[in-house]
This record gives C-alpha cells, structure tokens and sequence, in this order.
C-alpha cells in the first residue's frame, strides 16, 4: 500500500479521447432512439386513445394499447443504454460533468425519482392493458389490500390508466428537461467552474438561450423517432393483411414523423444561432469542415424521410418507403450526434486540464468488454429469432 | 479536490448513498436468486406436468419483472446519480479505473432486460425448451454481472496489489474477490428463498403451497448457513487492521458483523421451527418476520464492509473526502484553502470562523452533517478550543477510522474555531477555552 500509481485527477483514461467519442457516439444514437420512443410513446398514446374515442377509431384506440404496452420496454433501455453513455461521457470530460451535475445537485437527484416514477407508471399501465396488473403482488398482500385490489380489477378495461400514462409522459418529459439542462450548463465552464458562487444544488441554467431551444430541438425528434416506429409498425401490420388498421396506424405514424420534421426545420437553424458566432461559424464550413457537411447533409436526410412517410401511407406497398426513411433518419440522427459532440469538445477545449489526458488503454480488459458485447449480441439475436413467431401473434391480437 | 461540495442537510450524503445502495442490492440479489429459482421451477413444472406451479411461475415472472426492471434498473440509475453528487472523486476514479468491466456489466443488463421481458412475455407461447432457455439467459447474466460488480466493491476494500502494479486484472481479482463473491451469491440464494417463502405462503393451492415452502427451503437454508462461512473467510482475507476492526475492536463493524450472524442464525431456526418443518400450512407472518430479519441480515454485513473501508473510499488510494494521501503532507505544508479548486474562501485570513466552516464543508462533509446523520454538533458537544485542536491535529489516530486533517497548523485552528461555535456558541469570538 506504498506506492499509488497516479492522483485521482490525472488517472489516465482507457482508451483514447478519439475512440471514446466514437464509442460514445454509438451509445448516444442507441441511447437517443430508446430515450425518444420512452418520451414520445406515453404522448402518443394519449393522443390516440382520445382521436379514437372522440371519433369512434376502434384502429387508433388498439394502436393506443400497443404503444402504451411497449412504452417500459422504451423505458427501460432507455437506462440500460443511458448508463453506459453516462460512463462514457464522464470519463471523457469529467472536469466538466461532475460539478455541472453538482452545481444542479437536486435536480439531479430528483431525475432519478422522476425516471422510477416514469418507468414504475409505465409498467403499470402496460399491465393494466393486459388486465393482469394488481394480481402480481397478490401473494405479497395483506387480504383487505387483496379485496380492494380485486374490486379495483373489477373495473374493466374501459378505464386505459390515463392519469398514469400522462403521469410517465409528464416524468419523462421532466427528466428531458432536467437532461437537457445539464447537457447546456455542462458546457458552459463559468457557471460551473471554480469562479462560479458556491453550488447551492439549485441551479438551472433557465437564461441561457440553448436550453429551450435544445429542448425543443430534442422533443420534435423524440416525436418524429416515435411517428416513425409507429409508421414501421403500421406498414408492418398493412403487409400482414391487416389493412384498415395498418392504414390507420401508418397515418398516425407519418402525421407524427413528418410535423416535427418540418417544424425541425426551423428549430435547427433557431438552435444553431444561438451557439456563440466564433462557434456557430467553425461549424458552418469554416475550419471544423465535417461539422458543416454533417448539419447540411443530416437536414436534407431528415426532410427526404419526412418526406417519403408523408408518402407512404398512400401507396399499396409502403415497407421499401419507410425503410427508406429509416435509412435517412439514422443517418440523420447519426451526424447530428456527431456535431453534438463536436460542438461540445470545442466548447470544452479551454476547460479540460491537457494532463488529464494520458491514456492506459487496458487491451485484456476491452477485449473481455468487446467479447461480451458480441456474446450480448448473439443472445440477443437467438431470444429474437426464437420468439419472433410469438410477437407477430401478440401485435396482432 | 478538484470538485465541488453539495451539502446534503440532515441526511448526509453518506446515508443517502447507503440508503440506494440497499434497495439495488436487495433488487441486485433477488435478479441473480430470482432468475435462477424461476428457471429451475419451471423445468420441474415441465417434468411433471404441474399446471398450478407453471400457472404460478407466469405471476412470479411478472413479479419479477417489476422487482428486477423497474426497482433493478431505477435504483442502478439512481445509484450512479447518487454517487455523482456524494462522491465525485471516487466516482471518477472508479470510472476510469473500471470502464471496460462497467461496459461489460452494461451490455449484461441489456441483456437481462430483453430476457427478462421475453420471458415474461412469451410463456406459452414458444416452445418450454427455448422460454427456458431465455430464463437462462437472464439468470447467466444476472450472474456474470453480479461477479463483475463484486470485483469492483472489493476492489474498493482490499485493492491488493494493484495499488503497486496498477494492473486491471490486480484490481478486479483482489484478494477478497472469492470470498466476497461466496458471500453475495449465499446472500442472493437466501434473499430469493425468503420472498420465495413469503409468496408460496400465500397460495391457496395445498400442494402448490407446500412445493413453494419446499423450494424455498432449498434455497435459505444453503444461503443463510453459507453466509456467515463466507463472511468469516472474507474477514479473514482482509489487512490486518481491518481484521481487527471487526474481531477485537468492538465498535460498530464488530456490532455489524454480530448482528449480521445472529440474524442468519435466528433466520434458519425459525425456518427450521416453522415453515420448513411444516411446509402444508406455513404461517405468512412468520414468513413475513424472516424476511425482514433476513434482509436485515445481508445489509448489516453490507453496511459493515463500508464501515472498516473507513477512512478510506478506495483502501489507500483516496480518503472518503477524496483526498489522496499522498497529497496530505502538501498540504498541510501548502495549505489546503489556497490548493482546492472549489473553495470559496482562499485562506483564512481576517475570517478563521468563515475559513473554518468552509473546510468542514470540503473536508468532512461527505460524512458529517452539522445537525443530521453523523451529526458534528453533538459529537463536538462541551469540547474546548484545545480538546478540538488536539483532536483534528491527530485525526487519524486519536479517533480511529478518520482521515488526517490535511490543512497548515492555522487552517487546523480555524476549524477548530469554527467547530467551538457549534459546540458553545459565541465562545470562538472572545476566544475563550
């Protein structure tokens, strides 16, 4: 117990800042497409219970149960591959995240009770659209707590568990905010640095104009990723025969893909203008290049696949046009992750000590890590092929 | 200290963290219990045919569900959140330290949790051999995952040789990685069978009832005996002075450990004298008692291996404040106000009293609270000005498990200064002792 290899603020990193970007970006892209179907499905579902009971859609009121039914699912990836990223990203810049999450220390904490809040009402009300939710914990019960449940299951499923479904969009929709607040005050060193007052744990950066229009940016996207996969889904059900509900659920699916797009449209520009000249300048075409060919090209690949889902639900075969569009918004989601992260290691260059930067890259270790992650994959694999017959028969039914 | 201080009032940030912990450790385990018992169960449902078991097991599955995604996986997040805010300079270490065995235990829990839901989702509706496959899949990776957490918790107690080779493989395999691992997975088999106890002793079904309290027999009693095995092989593995911590110091860890084996003793001799003994009509209070007491259990010993870690967070490598002891000697050379990055106060200049509160909060904060839990006001209660000077002079040795104050002789002072205004109001400003 003598000799300590390093201090704790320059322990070397475990691979290089260049490999953990790319790894990050990975994970974010994953991380973004569960986090927007978690956000967008409890809004959706809402939406398409109340179109379908206004207007007597039996189609839209189905399609509301499915997406409330696959909302923990969203959920709950949306942690498992959130954790990761969150390694990541503070491994890389963690001069800058550690205090940037103490400075906001309480409304840090508190999005860890709105994710159990949002993630326990989700599962809730997925249980209850199967009929099956009180029952679980049945053998756990006291017999009064037992009878009132039973009564409560008595009530049929007449009664969608709407209060919950808006009480997980509402958690979700707070620990967007709370995310995206950190994500902002993360990149600015003078509210977080050692100039800045003491942390009282409150702070929100409310005046910095990237927040709102971060968030904005951020839940048309998540609404558009949840448009599409309801699209996917309807064209899915459309080839299987079943055309009434497939048309209908395509319909709800593209109206939700391609308004935010278009809104999008201005929301990009209105985000971009608003990160400092010298910045906004850089990426735009000046010296950083690739940042400017990413935010040109991603915007055109969002408005083709806007685009093409407007088209779909009018075509008889419409799978190649919303794989099409899948393709487009991927890559779309991609680069614009990419210059997330561009944008967020120039405005971090001054702040971050060039000493933390020494690398041991472990080889035994990541290989283990790559091994389990390819053994992940093939489990994965395995349980999909083998339970996909028995999917196909439950979204039908 | 390259971070700042959040104060966490009342609580503490250590009973925060300590208070997340239990409740993923407690999901941790039933993950690793759960998924194994399910699978197993349900093989012998197959088997024989057992309609009402296999009826059963789809409502456990869903239990299970709820227990390992929703409390599993919030209180995973939360965990880390937690640890962000308390402990920011172990959190980082252990990040950079651990990357790739925390990308492995990521990609397990993605794993687990499509298992877990096609498991749940799926019964009936796939082939028995290939939905028990699935379950194993889970519970292999609710395994590999549980080792891998277990390399980086002992990691934090007993770093080994690591601390001289730097080396991964040091850290990972440390020298109380087996027994702490003997010690979970005891811990996992027990937690499972008492829940499993509590459930099977609420079923109607005679035979489904007495088959419940049979498996879950299977399970306690393997898991409570094995426990204090492995937590006396464990003890054994530790350095010397925290051996003696438990065994012959007396203080709270040794409370801890007693508490912790008592418990495991009258856990398996109410199961011996109730339910195991009469598994047709077991009592669901005294099910309900045991699984109180055995959880209970788990976390005193749980709770006992932060408490002879102290002063450490990492076994000499970081103070629980996250100082590096290395760094202690600069310090109290260079002063400690003038080398922190968040400090608000620079030195202590015409302000003892301020600078003094300002190094309690940079100092001592991640385990005191000033009026809470670990309160400093009623342990400083009635000392003079030279008592407290005495004292943080020689932290680490007059009260045991502290980290030495790292500050020069007039830091040292305005502490005590400041620690005279809580322990008698208005004395520090006459200077009185």
């Amino acid at each position: 117990m003598s000799r300590i290899p390093l201090p704790v603020a320059l322990y070397p990193l475990p691979a290089s800042l260049d490999a953990l970007g790319i790894f990050l970006a990975v994970l974010t892209v994953m991380l973004t497409v569960a986090a927007s179907l978690a956000v967008s499905w409890p809004l959706m579902t809402l939406a398409a219970e109340t179109v379908g009971e206004l207007r007597a859609r039996t189609s839209l009121r189905r399609l509301a149960v499915l997406l409330a039914r696959r909302t923990p699912g969203a959920a709950v990836f949306t942690i498992a591959l959130g954790i990761p990223a969150y390694f990541t990203m503070f491994v890389m810049h963690g001069e800058a995240m550690f205090p940037a999450a103490l400075r906001m220390g309480w409304w840090w904490l508190a999005g860890g009770i709105l994710l159990f809040a949002g993630v326990g009402s989700s599962f809730w009300v997925s249980m209850r659209r199967r009929g099956t939710e009180p029952s679980t914990l049945r053998p756990f019960l006291p017999d009064i707590v037992e009878s009132y449940i039973l009564a409560f299951r008595r009530r049929g499923l007449e009664r969608p568990g709407l209060v919950l479904t808006a009480l997980a969009a509402f958690s979700f929709l707070g620990f967007c905010f709370l995310m995206v607040s950190f994500g902002v005050l993360a990149e600015r060193p003078d509210l977080w640095g050692p100039s800045a007052p003491s942390p009282d744990g409150f702070l929100i950066p409310l005046s910095d104009p990237m927040l709102v229009r971060r968030l904005v940016h951020f839940l048309l996207g998540a609404l558009a990723i949840g448009g599409l996969a309801t699209a996917w889904h309807g064209a899915d059900r459309l080839s299987a025969g079943e055309t009434a509900y497939g048309r209908s659920t395509m319909k709800f699916g593209a109206v939700f893909f391609a308004v935010p797009i278009a809104l999008e449209a201005a929301a990009g520009p209105w985000l971009f203008m608003a990160e400092p000249a010298g910045l906004a300048g850089r990426m735009a075409g000046g010296p950083a290049g690739s940042g400017g060919i990413f935010l040109w090209t991603g915007a055109s690949a969002a408005l083709l696949a806007a685009a093409l889902i407007s088209l779909s639900p009018t075509v008889r075969r419409p799978r190649p046009l919303v794989w099409v569009s899948a393709i487009c918004t991927l890559y779309s989601l991609s680069v614009m992750v990419a210059v997330r992260q561009q944008v967020r290691e120039l405005r971090l260059a001054d702040a971050i000590d060039p000493a933390a930067r020494a690398v041991s890259f472990h080889q035994a270790s990541g290989l283990v890590a790559a091994a389990v992650v390819i053994a992940g994959i093939a489990a994965l694999g395995w349980m999909l092929a083998a339970t996909a017959v028995s999917s196909g028969q439950s979204e039908g039914g | 200290m390259v971070f700042p201080v959040l104060e966490v009032p009342f609580l503490g940030g250590e009973l925060l963290m300590a208070a997340i912990s239990l409740v993923f450790v407690v999901s941790a385990f039933f993950a690793v219990g759960g998924g194994t018992f399910q699978v197993l169960l349900e093989r012998r449902a197959e088997r024989e045919g057992d309609g009402a078991l296999l009826s059963f097991l789809q409502d456990w599955s869903r239990f299970f569900l709820l227990m390992t995604l929703v409390v599993g996986m919030a209180s995973w997040a939360g965990l880390w959140m937690t640890a962000t805010i308390v402990s920011p300079h172990a959190t980082w270490a252990l990040l950079k330290i651990f990357y790739w065995p925390f990308m492995a235990i990521s990609a397990l829990f993605v794993v687990q949790s499509a298992a877990a839901f096609l498991y749940h989702s799926t019964w009936g509706s796939v082939e028995p051999a290939k939905h028990l496959a699935i379950g194993w899949i889970f519970a292999g990776s609710a395994w590999l995952s549980l080792l891998a957490i277990n390399g980086v918790l002992t990691f934090m107690l007993t770093p080994g040789d690591w601390l001289v080779t730097g080396r991964l493989r040091d850290a990972v395999f440390n020298p109380t990685f087996l027994p702490s691992a003997i010690m979970l997975i005891s811990g996992a088999a027990g937690v499972t069978g008492l829940i499993c106890l509590v459930a099977g002793a609420g079923q109607e079904n005679a035979a489904l009832r007495s088959g419940m309290v049979k498996a879950s027999a299977a399970f306690v009693l393997p898991g409570f005996i094995l426990l204090p095995a492995s937590a006396f092989w464990h003890i054994e593995n530790l350095p010397s002075v925290m051996r003696n911590a438990v065994l012959s110091e007396g203080g709270l860890a040794t409370t801890l450990v007693v508490v912790s084996l008592s418990l495991c003793l009258v856990v398996l001799l109410l199961g011996a004298a109730g339910p195991f003994r009469n598994p047709k009509s077991p009592s669901r209070a005294t099910a309900l008692l045991m699984l109180l007491l055995g959880l209970g259990a788990v976390s005193s010993l749980e709770w006992s291996r932060g408490v002879i870690r102290s002063p450490y967070v990492v076994t000499g490598y970081m103070y629980l404040n996250g100082i590096d002891p290395r760094n202690v000697g600069n310090l109290r050379q260079e002063g400690f106000l003038r080398k922190a990055r968040y400090a608000s106060i620079r030195g202590v200049g015409v302000d003892p009293v301020g600078a003094g509160r300002e190094l309690f909060r940079l100092q001592c904060m991640s385990c005191h609270s000033v009026d809470g839990y670990n309160s400093i006001r009623r342990s400083v209660r009635g000392w003079s000005r030279d008592v407290l000077d005495t004292q943080l002079e020689k932290l680490d040795k007059l009260r045991g498990r502290m980290p030495p104050f790292a500050g020069t002789g007039a830091e040292r002072r305005a502490l005590a200064s400041w620690l005279l205004s809580l322990s008698s109001p208005g004395r520090e400003k006459a200077g009185g002792k």
